[in-house]
């Protein structure tokens, strides 16, 4: 081998190893576990059965995973009506302007996330700033049950996610051309079809990335669900959470988190396809 | 008298208190191939995206047609743009990119698609319509950003440095087919560029500008051979300035004495000079003779040595400094292998039509 090769492969170890032992091998152990059967105190009995695949379908668990497919869905629909906006108006800005607001939309991180989330609790919660608030201006006469509802978990997820909606569209707005809405409103275009036509497909790749960076965490969710949406809006992070620490049901949260993990790949190829397709001059942003 | 087909009337703007135009006035005839040009920061890109809309001006009206459309918004004007880029829609198709007006008017398919193909086949691109935007070459690309523009049959075409962006022999042809393709369909065109043998070689008329300011407008031979001022001198073409003063002034000639003493003769305008500060004549407008040559009496010369000989393949610069002090830019042709060019003391001898005196 010739030492460049050496050299090559060297600095590439510390991230081979990474990915081969923390990430690669856990990821096929789990795999392996998902044809795994349980016994009867939790013990894993090695076994090739398509059960646990079969039992996430039953109307009991589907019922949770298509809850989680909604509400991903849902809060990356709302992330992306409040986050395209956003993206855009700081794109216009000042290069110092830019930086500020960049930097404002990174603070929230400096907080720790359980922290934050207890704080939406003391807002929602039927005493807490947001009832109070709306009851002291009249607006509503009784407070409102938005606590330990869905629309509670959404408004946590978005709150959450929100920043990685706005920040990959951002990308993608700043990369766009002025010069071709200039264009496109000397042809005669209005702004109405100047977004339409030029700046949204232009912007695509952006809003296909921060969809994905929000929809794939969101999907898998179990803190904001856990915290926010009670026993009734379980999500499936919950579900695999229980199978693995309190069920002790380890073949069945394994072939949970590959379903998961199905429906994520799936949308990640769509991504690629789509961009693919767009490909004249400008690649994707992630 | 009718109203001129466009008229700009004391355009202005300003940027961050910075006046970029300052009260532009100017006439453009229907069918015209009208060129701005000036250095970069001169105004003529602010000017062009204020007829076009793209801008608002700080005061000033535009008319067109007698009809006042400053306040038409850029989208609902009758005037297109070329872009510097060619600011081409890299999500669409060629064919795409054509249609895009014609769409925005809410024009029927089929006119679209039988306009969108005659426009392909009239800049020679009638096989490219499928090919995405990325897959073109910088010529096709300006002659699909062309056909984009004219395709909707604008009252005025502007081009913004359409040809800034092709290396330079395909500069140059495209230069003669924008002429052909604005001579066929007489449409009226705005160009702006810096290229001052661009403007020579296309315009109909041309408007030199220098900080938002109009210095002459002509033809490209007016612009040439009788430039108002010593910017508009140095910037169409080469020129060599002599400080001088006016001396005499008498029905044919006007008289004015140069620094080492020398009087140089040019010919009486119809509106003659009260002071001179420079003469200035053209490198290319020397006659060389040996030293002990006579002149006729007319004729402006100076006496002294070629310095130096700068070979630039058809042509020669010359350098001359002349006995009392003056340095000369010659330009000369060259014939086959053999410079004929005189070396070393010499006469170079030149006519009062190529004197031109400039008062500022």
């Amino acid at each position: 081998m010739k030492r460049f090769d050496s050299l090559k492969w060297g600095s590439l170890s510390p991230a081979t190893f990474w990915l081969v032992f923390l990430f690669t091998v856990p990821l096929l152990v789990i795999f392996v576990y998902s044809f795994y059967e349980r016994g009867t105190h939790g013990e894993l009995i090695p076994a090739f059965t398509f059960e646990n695949y079969l039992r996430a379908i039953d109307p009991l668990y589907a019922g949770t995973l298509w809850r989680s497919i909604r509400i991903a869905l849902i809060s990356t629909l709302i992330t992306l009506g409040l986050g395209y906006p956003v993206a855009w108006y700081i794109a216009q800005q000042s290069a110092t302007k830019k930086q500020l607001f960049l930097f404002l939309l990174i603070i929230p991180f400096w907080t720790n996330f359980l922290v934050r989330t207890y704080a939406w609790i003391f807002i929602l919660r039927t005493e807490g700033l947001m009832n109070t608030t709306l009851m002291q201006l009249g607006l509503i006469q009784e407070p409102l049950q938005i606590l330990f509802t869905e629309t509670a978990v959404i408004i946590g997820l978005v709150y959450t996610y929100l920043p990685f909606m706005i920040l990959p569209i951002y990308v993608s707005i700043e990369k766009l051309d002025k010069s071709l809405v200039d264009a496109a409103i000397d042809l005669g275009a209005n702004a109405w079809n100047r977004f339409r036509k030029v700046i949204l497909p232009l912007t695509w790749p952006g809003i296909a990335a921060g969809c994905i960076l929000v929809f794939v965490p969101s999907i898998g969710a179990f803190i904001t669900p856990d915290l926010l949406g009670g026993a009734r809006t379980l999500m499936v992070g919950n579900l695999i959470q229980i199978q693995f620490l309190a069920a002790r049901d380890w073949p069945f949260g394994a072939a949970l988190a590959f379903i998961v993990m199905g429906i994520v790949l799936l949308l990640m190829v769509i991504y690629a396809w789509i961009n693919q397709r767009n490909t004249g001059e400008r690649g994707g942003v992630l | 008298m009718p109203d001129p087909y466009l008229r700009i009337h004391n355009v202005g703007k300003h940027y961050d208190g910075n006046a970029v135009l300052k009260g532009v006035s100017l006439e453009i005839h229907e069918g015209e191939f009208f060129f701005l040009i000036g250095p970069s920061g001169c105004g003529k890109t602010t000017l062009l995206r204020i007829l076009s809309g793209l801008l608002e001006p700080d005061f000033g009206d535009i008319y067109l047609k007698g009809e006042n459309i400053t306040d038409i918004p850029a989208h609902k004007r009758d005037l297109n743009t070329v872009f510097q880029n060619y600011a081409l829609f890299p999500h669409l198709s060629v064919f795409d990119n054509i249609a895009f007006g014609l769409k925005m008017q809410k024009t029927p398919k089929n006119e679209i698609k039988e306009r969108v193909n005659e426009m392909l086949d009239i800049v020679q691109m009638g096989a490219f319509g499928n090919r995405k935007i990325g897959t073109l070459s910088g010529g096709q690309k300006q002659r699909i950003s062309l056909a984009r523009a004219l395709v909707n049959e604008p009252e005025i075409l502007l081009l913004d440095e359409p040809l800034g962006a092709l290396d330079v022999k395909l500069r140059k042809l495209m230069q003669h087919e924008l002429k052909n393709l604005q001579r066929k369909l007489s449409t009226t065109f705005i160009c702006v560029t810096h290229d001052q043998e661009e403007a020579m070689t296309m315009a109909d008329r041309i408007a030199v500008l220098n900080e938002g300011e109009i210095y002459q407008i002509g033809t490209p031979a007016e612009v040439y051979n009788q430039p108002e001022n010593h910017f508009v001198a140095s910037f169409m073409g080469d020129m060599n300035f002599i400080e001088a003063t006016l001396v005499d002034t008498n029905q044919k000639w006007q008289t004015a004495e140069l620094r080492d003493g020398t009087r140089v003769h040019s010919v009486r305008c119809d509106d003659p000079f009260d002071q001179v500060k420079e003469v200035g004549v053209r490198p290319e407008c020397f006659t060389i003779l040996n030293e002990h040559e006579s002149v006729s009496p007319e004729m402006n010369f100076l006496t002294g040595t070629i310095t130096q000989h700068i070979f630039v393949g058809n042509m020669s610069y010359l350098l001359f400094e002349s006995d009392g002090g003056l340095s000369l830019r010659l330009l000369g042709k060259n014939v086959g292998m053999e410079s004929k060019h005189h070396t070393g003391r010499c006469k170079v001898v030149w006519s009062p039509e190529n004197t031109l005196f400039f008062d500022s």
